[in-house]
């Protein structure tokens, strides 16, 4: 091929037009800008290679950019890095285009009009962290500081919650618990002393079954897993998929269980009655290392596979297969514990209780092909003068959630809202749109209204950015050095993110604006140093790497701390109150909970409406990711799944445009409908994160339903405080003329 | 005579759409436009035999490459190895080659103004890398190499699988893709991932 010259592969300045390439101009379109459409790209040469791990989500993958100048050429997957292994997923490749993205937040701002209203002026940072100061200082003077919280997600947060912390308030919540995977991690703790680690300690290099609930890997990107997912079943190892919906990865497994809605709790007893029944438990480890076998044993006498077809509306025989597949595979078997599971409320606990015991009666704990034990690196904490003594936090005060191990976005919503158990008057929200990531988008609102100052630290303008009195534009990923990355796992690593390309915009990373706003607030020796490299040099001080050979090599890898397996004699001194694997649960009974795992029925929709259920797109994170130039092109909009008997007898046909409404006057839409045999005919699907109403969001806005904004009706579970989403049921109609794009 | 093909295994593809991305993003592929693509069929009912193909989809470096002969300028042919690529410097965009391919692997671009395609990444691979989709690919279920070399790593994936490229009685004109298994193969064809080539006007897009 002919050589081009070497013009601008990105167009790389912000509101700069696509430069043209060699003897054509390409800036006809206005989405031209957020494409470099070289016609020979190949003919640009990379002038270096910049290690550091991506954050399109948050498994966190190691990355390689190809760079030249400040551009970024491309983006690959670290082969160093265990959760890339040499691979990015299909965020992770259009990462680059989330810096060009003109609508990307570009100075600080100040509210001008109405909250929520979403109009502001352009400040200076000193204005912002001044304006911000002035707020958080009033609030503390009138109500403690406890009435300040800080509800983030992403690797600056914990920066931040420094700064707060030092402040004197214990009140910081992600929604990655309350509205993710906080009832898995509770069930665990409560049964083997430990949560689970992120990723999650999957031995999928070495299993031979895997089962999976609601899980949907391969649609749900998780970079190194779906790797390790796929290379399993290449090997040989069986596969099991409960799951409403014929989601990518039950069509490849060996039993799909397409269960009732909130039935799988009866699977799992039914499996562990069959265990029980049939004695084929691991009695090595159930003999050495559990607590309340005997009454387990007669807990599930009742639950046997019939009666679990019956409350599933699968057939027994199809229990009865995979559960022949996992006692085949023992005790090689890897009860895939979910990420997202907040899905019914208490009842949730009640499953991960149960896939935790079943995990534990076939031996599969720390134990090759189950789960193993990871071991995490250490790091030096950064120094700094000792916290302050924090009151209680909302959950605490409130006497709320007693086996939350944090505390809950719920709480402080609730708090904020009610002024119970006291009052919340100021948020710091760090990278989440809380408008899309909690349920009932009333509350959220409700307590927004509420506040006498709402900050927002964000790289988008989200929805939740339009209800800011501050709005602080962060870097993105790709511009920024960011906190240590921690990865635990069979070989614990270190790994960092370091600026790529510098921002065209008056964009400060977190940790910047976590140091400059704590000097504002009064606690700046809480950050001691001027670059954050005398900080990541600092953490990094005697782990046996330096950070100048971190930024060359982007990971390093350490030893395993502990043996990845509990080796048979090991005496291990559980971190439950028995010192054992408790199986019977008596910390749950003294609070006046079940201590054994139940199933309790959800209750089906009335009829003609239908259970709502929610998932993901390979190609997006959240509602993160709609407003990327190439994933948005990729796919732009959701589609509501429904089962062709339903649709009939609605009289709506596939791919015409509809509305999906609930009970409470909400509606969203207008949607495709997709009519298909892979939902179940008392359900409806769609993937979460679209719909997005932030006009500031050019591409996205507008671009079909949000699950969000439809589920008012969620279920607090009183024991981890997480919330239930998949409790709404909804309704579809054609969207009428008006309503249509 | 070395000749770049392509195996994709069709039951390990998770339809995650990365290859897609990875292409885009490495080819600048304009608004709506990328050289590959991945479309999913569903197939069969509920409670019996229902199932999902991927298909992943390129273009498959024919051997006849019908799609090179009524291009007007010559921007368009077959490298000596059969990778069939456009010269972006000499292609005026007419779109006359769009209906000359059975798959459908040619698009005009809408911003560059000229017909794109898969060339199997040749400038990267002749730099010793992987074509953007096969290194990226999370399921591993792409296999690249030379097809004509019986011991080539991509020819014993072949065999292992017994892959075999997209074509019909009526429909063959010598793809270097292959896939595996048949059964899912079937569904790709039953699905119409081939078209009857036509002629097409000469027209500017």
């Amino acid at each position: 091929m002919p050589d081009t010259p070497n013009l601008s592969r990105r167009g790389w300045l912000g509101g700069v037009a696509a430069t043209a390439a060699a003897g054509a101009t390409l800036t006809s379109s206005s989405e031209a800008q957020a494409f470099s459409l070289l016609r020979s790209p190949e003919a640009v040469v990379a002038d270096r290679v910049v290690p550091s791990y991506c954050e399109l989500c948050f498994w966190n993958c190691g990355l390689l950019a190809e760079v030249k100048g400040n551009r970024i050429l491309s983006l690959r997957g670290h082969p160093d890095y265990p959760n890339a292994q040499g691979r990015l997923c299909g965020r992770g490749n259009a990462g680059a285009a989330s810096v060009i993205d003109r609508d990307r937040l570009k100075y600080p701002m100040v509210r001008v009009g109405a909250r929520g209203e979403g109009r502001f002026e352009r400040v200076g940072w000193k204005t912002a962290y001044r304006t911000i100061a002035q707020g958080f200082q009033r609030i503390k003077a009138e109500h403690g500081a406890q009435a300040l919280a800080l509800l983030y997600h992403g690797r600056g947060g914990p920066l931040i919650r420094r700064m707060l912390v030092a402040f004197g308030s214990p009140n910081y919540a992600a929604p990655s618990y309350a509205q993710c995977k906080g009832s898995r991690d509770v069930a665990y703790k409560l049964t083997f002393g430990e949560k689970l680690t992120s990723p999650e300690p999957l031995d999928l290099d070495e299993t031979r079954c895997m089962v999976l609930f609601g899980s949907h890997l391969g649609e749900n990107a998780h970079n190194s897993q779906v790797q390790e997912l796929v290379r399993a079943r290449r090997r040989g190892a069986s596969l099991v998929v409960l799951d409403p919906r014929m989601s990518t990865v039950a069509s490849r497994a060996d039993v799909w269980l397409p269960v009732r809605p909130g039935s799988d709790t009866a699977v799992l007893l039914a499996w562990i009655h069959l265990l029980l029944r049939e004695k084929a438990w691991n009695a090595a480890f159930v003999d050495k290392h559990t607590v309340g076998f005997e009454k387990l044993e007669r807990h599930v006498q009742p639950f046997t596979p019939e009666w679990a077809a019956a409350q599933a509306g699968v057939p027994a025989a199809d229990i009865l297969r995979a559960f022949d597949l996992m006692r085949k595979a023992m005790p090689a078997v890897l009860i895939h514990p979910g990420r997202h599971v907040t899905w019914y409320g208490e009842p949730d606990i009640q499953r991960g209780r149960a896939q935790a015991i079943l995990t534990a009666l076939l031996g599969a704990f720390w134990a090759p092909g189950g789960i193993f034990r990871p071991s995490s690196p250490t790091v030096k904490e950064f120094p700094g003068p000792d916290f302050p003594d924090l009151p209680k936090s909302v959950d605490e005060a409130a006497g709320k959630y007693p086996f939350a191990p944090e505390v809950t976005t719920t709480g402080i919503r609730e708090a904020t809202r009610t002024g119970k158990p006291y009052p919340v008057k100021g948020w710091f929200v760090h990278g989440t749109n809380l408008i899309q990531s909690m349920p009932n988008v009333g509350e959220t609102i409700e307590a927004i209204r509420n506040l006498d100052m709402l900050v927002v630290c964000d790289v988008m303008p989200t929805e939740i950015v339009q209800w800011a009195d501050v709005v602080l534009p962060e870097d993105t990923y790709l511009e920024r050095y960011d906190d240590l990355q921690l990865g635990a796992g069979k070989k614990p690593y270190i790994g960092i993110r370091q600026p790529v390309v510098t921002s065209p915009h008056d964009t400060r990373p977190a940790w910047r604006i976590a140091k400059e706003l704590s000097q504002e607030l009064g606690v700046g020796d809480q950050f001691a140093f001027e670059t954050f490299e005398e900080y990541l040099s600092a953490r990094l001080e005697g782990s046996g790497v330096t950070l100048a050979e971190l930024k060359k090599k982007g990971v390093h890898q350490l030893e395993p701390t502990q043996p990845a397996y509990l080796r048979p004699d090991e005496d291990f001194h559980w971190h439950t109150p028995t010192g054992k694997v408790e199986l019977f649960s008596q910390q749950l009974a003294d609070k006046g909970f079940s201590p054994l795992p139940t199933h309790t029925p959800i209750p089906e929709p009335p009829a003609g409406a239908f259970r709502l259920l929610y998932g993901r797109s390979p190609l997006h994170s959240f509602g993160r990711t709609q407003n990327n130039p190439i994933l948005h092109d990729l796919d732009s909009t959701n589609v509501v799944w429904m089962h062709p008997a339903a649709a009939s007898k609605l009289g709506l046909e596939h791919g015409v445009s509809v509305m999906v409404t609930n009970d409470k006057g909400d509606a969203t839409g207008p949607v495709s409908l997709l009519v298909t045999e892979r939902i179940a005919p008392e359900c409806v699907y769609m993937v979460h994160g679209f719909g997005h109403r932030s006009k500031g969001l050019s591409r996205a806005n507008g671009q079909g339903a949000s699950d969000s904004d439809l589920v008012r009706d969620y279920a607090l579970d009183p024991i981890g405080g997480t919330t239930g989403m998949r409790t709404q049921t909804v309704r579809v109609r054609a969207a009428q003329r008006q309503e249509r794009r | 005579m070395r000749r770049p093909g392509m195996m994709i295994e069709l039951d390990r593809c998770v339809g995650c759409l990365a290859c897609v991305s990875a292409c885009k993003e490495r080819w600048d592929s304009g608004p709506g436009a990328a050289r590959d693509w991945v479309r999913s069929y569903e197939h069969g009912k509920r409670g019996e035999d229902l199932g999902v193909t991927f298909y992943p989809g390129l273009c498959m470096q024919c051997s006849e490459d019908p799609c090179t002969a009524e291009c007007p300028t010559g921007a368009t042919y077959a490298r000596p190895d059969g990778i069939v690529v456009v010269d972006p410097q000499v292609c005026i965009g007419c779109g006359n080659c769009v209906p000359m391919c059975p798959y459908g692997a040619r698009h005009p671009d809408p911003e560059k103004k000229i017909v794109e395609k898969c060339n199997l990444c040749a400038p990267y691979v002749a730099r010793g890398e992987q074509p953007a989709c096969v290194q990226t690919c999370l399921a591993e279920c792409r296999h690249f190499g030379d097809v004509a070399d019986p011991d080539s790593e991509v020819s014993r994936w072949i065999r292992e699988r017994a892959a075999k490229p997209l074509k019909t009685a009526e429909i063959d004109v010598g793809p270097n893709v292959y896939y595996a298994p048949a059964a899912d193969r079937e569904v790709l064809i039953a699905n119409g991932a081939l078209k009857p080539t036509r002629s097409a006007e000469l027209t500017r897009i």
